[in-house]
């Protein structure tokens, strides 16, 4: 599991996950994933385009992160490539009606400006 | 290997992180075998590791007394091919099928985090099932689907094929003339006869292959030299499909030309990962007539040198990546003495006592390790002494059990509960934890003057107690894991160590450490082991116990961390 980011303006950091999401991978992640959206500020979208699998607990992450930042008055995105096991995993659970998902990273961005 | 219409597979899974590692490669590698889509295997995966967790999470003691047994059966139907993953486990019986889910949250106020991997298993499942029998809990998860027809990637399903033409297939100049591009641009024509060229390519085709559709898959042989004509393609070289692995091929670069000189399968799977055009010359063309046009062959050379020449240059970064793995190695070596700093390691622990010898040993799995002990008096007649065991290895485990053996220190010096220890820490390391790491706890006071221990257990497994020459674990007070629900209670029990008497702690890497193949330690051969080991000092003992565990295990490397702590009383 690889954690990476960039910033794509100063309101909107991009966290890119990339691998396996599985019980071990959130171990993995979730220390500097933590880290990465506490200095962000104050809009993060999480691409999950690179991402092959995702547990519950990985959206579990995923939720208390979102709360958090929203805390803190910002938002999370994610950014998802349609019909894959990572798509239909997130649907199952019902994310989209807590998170916006996007197809691309320019629609989260613009979402995200709005 | 051929799969019959009906296979069953088992594996023995450990109840732990590596555990569902375990499991997913192994489901992987024969998933694999068995030819099962990977959208099906995804499936699969997803419903193994939600329910290893599970049980490891909530299964409670007898659940980890034992592995968990999986079965993998594959049934080949009449067009259609089924999968099934069964857990068997000794855990508190629960249907997760009459588990009713959470309403949806309307919204990222109302979501409570949690609770997620049931609806999803069941959403994902073409089938599932639940029977508790035996006093086992058996939880089957069903994939199906289509069995796809036997063909290559010209007769795949979404392939069009198409017979190549020039107006067709070579693409536009950019800029405002339009022209159509000259054949020169296709690293294989370059500089070379463009009539001559195109006299052949006119009796080849051009595949046009949706996204996601394989072109060359490892281990198939292969004749035909293709070349990219538009979108993108890229070479896999080992099964994970991982992005940042991929080696990304370019419009003009040939592919699959090193099977088609040597004759050997294909080593890399090669995909389309937007809609790519694919010319196939045909190894009749390609040695018999595309070879014969002057400047084709040294064309041919080029791109094979441009090959190895990027591979040299993989091989670099590698070897750079190798000295940055070399020089975090030396800042794990430091990190590795400074937690061992923090640990009471020296033996015996308390060389001026005459009514009281302690012994430990702790090796962890990696450089750091999740792993702690302590042994200290918090007045002349009262000692401390707890063991625990942080989910997970590594980096992380590390630095959770140096705040947790630090909280605890602090707990310790403020109260002679156990319990009261226990539940303090529990509530300090939940506070602001969204790690999903864990402890696991075994705590008390001992009063060397009288013998009484006070102790109280947050998920850890029981002491053994050493009386003469019988061995037997001791009873722990029921209590939850610590860190990982804030607000618990906890309880404490108290017994009295007789003189000569010996209280052995350990972690869960003693019992369950295994040979490759086989069975773990077990905590009845510790048992077992510890009963013939009374007349040895405590020193002796966790040597003893630690050369068995090796001979045991045959030298194989530690799943998991080690930890052992003898507690011998005497008379003074």
């Amino acid at each position: 599991m690889a954690i990476a980011h960039e910033d794509l303006n100063p309101d909107l950091r991009r966290i890119v996950l990339t691998g396996r999401l599985d019980f071990h991978g959130v171990e993995e992640i979730i220390e500097p994933l933590s880290t990465l959206l506490t200095s962000a500020g104050p809009n993060v979208v999480v691409d999950l385009t690179g991402t092959t699998l995702i547990c519950s607990m990985g959206i579990r992450a995923l939720i208390l992160n979102a709360k958090n930042l929203q805390q803190r008055g910002g938002r999370m995105a994610l950014v998802v490539d349609d019909g894959t096991i990572v798509s239909t995993t997130l649907r199952s659970v019902g994310i989209d009606s807590l998170l916006p998902v996007f197809a691309s990273i320019p629609d989260a961005r613009d979402a995200l400006a709005r | 290997m051929s799969v019959q219409p009906h296979s069953r597979l088992e594996l023995s899974a450990p109840h732990d992180a590596r555990g569902l590692q375990r499991a997913s490669q192994w489901l992987k590698e024969h998933g694999t075998a068995r030819s099962i889509p990977p959208d099906q295997l995804d499936r699969l995966d997803l419903f193994l590791n939600e329910a290893l967790a599970n049980v490891i999470d909530h299964g409670g003691p007898a659940a980890l007394a034992a592995p968990i047994e999986l079965q993998f059966d594959f049934s080949r139907l009449s067009g259609l091919d089924e999968a099934t993953i069964t857990l068997v486990d000794a855990g508190t019986p629960f249907d997760p099928l009459s588990h009713s889910p959470r309403p949806t949250p309307r919204s990222l106020d109302e979501a409570i985090p949690g609770g997620l991997g049931i609806p999803m298993i069941r959403s994902l499942a073409d089938d599932m099932s639940y029977a508790y029998r035996d006093n086992h809990n058996h939880l089957a998860f069903t994939v199906r689907w289509t069995r796809p027809p036997q063909t290559d990637a010209a007769t795949a399903p979404g392939v069009l094929t198409q017979r190549f033409k020039r107006a067709n297939h070579m693409p536009l100049t950019d800029g405002n003339e339009r022209r159509r591009r000259g054949i020169g641009w296709l690293q294989l024509f370059r500089g070379t006869d463009e009539d001559a060229v195109l006299e052949i390519l006119n009796e080849c085709d051009v595949l046009v292959l949706p996204p996601g559709t394989p072109l060359l898959k490892p281990g198939e042989a292969n004749e035909a030299v293709f070349v990219l004509l538009s979108g993108s393609l890229a070479a896999y070289l080992d099964s994970d499909l991982n992005p940042g692995a991929a080696i990304p091929i370019s419009p003009g670069e040939c592919i699959g030309e090193m099977s088609a000189i040597d004759g050997k399968p294909v080593t890399a799977l090669v995909m389309a990962t937007a809609e790519a055009r694919v010319l196939k010359v045909t190894p009749e063309l390609f040695l018999n007539r595309l070879l014969t046009v002057p400047g084709v062959g040294r064309n041919l050379l080029v791109a094979l040198t441009e090959r190895m020449r990027r591979t040299n240059d993989s091989m670099m970064e590698a070897q750079r990546k190798q000295l940055a793995l070399q020089h975090l190695h030396k800042e794990l070596e430091v990190a590795r003495q400074l937690q061992a700093s923090m640990l009471p390691l020296r033996s015996p622990m308390f060389p001026e006592r005459r009514d009281l010898e302690i012994a430990a040993l702790m090796e962890p799995a990696s450089e750091v390790g999740g792993d702690l002990f302590d042994a200290f008096f918090v007045d002349d007649r009262h000692l401390f002494i707890c063991i625990g065991d942080v989910s997970g290895h590594g980096i992380p485990a590390a630095l959770f059990m140096a705040r947790s053996i630090g909280l605890m220190r602090i707990a310790a010096m403020g109260t002679m509960d156990p319990a009261e220890v226990i539940g303090k820490i529990n509530d300090q390391l939940c506070a602001g934890n969204d790690t999903n790491l864990f402890i696991t706890v075994f705590c008390g006071f001992l009063n060397v003057s009288t013998g009484r221990l006070v102790y109280s257990n947050g998920g850890h497994c029981a002491p053994i107690l050493i009386r003469g020459d019988k061995a037997c674990s001791i009873p722990i007070p029921k209590g939850t894991l610590v860190g990982a629900i804030p607000g618990l209670g906890y309880s404490s029990c108290e017994m009295v160590l007789d003189p000569e008497d010996t209280l052995v702690c350990y972690t869960d890497g003693v019992t369950e450490a295994q040979p490759e193949t086989g069975e773990e330690f077990s905590e009845e051969r510790l048992i077992a082991l510890l009963g013939r080991q009374n007349n040895r000092s405590p020193d002796a003992m966790v040597q003893i116990v630690r050369r068995e565990v090796t001979d045991f295990t045959g030298n194989h490397a530690l799943d998991d961390d080690y930890t052992l702590m003898a507690i011998r009383r005497h008379s003074g």
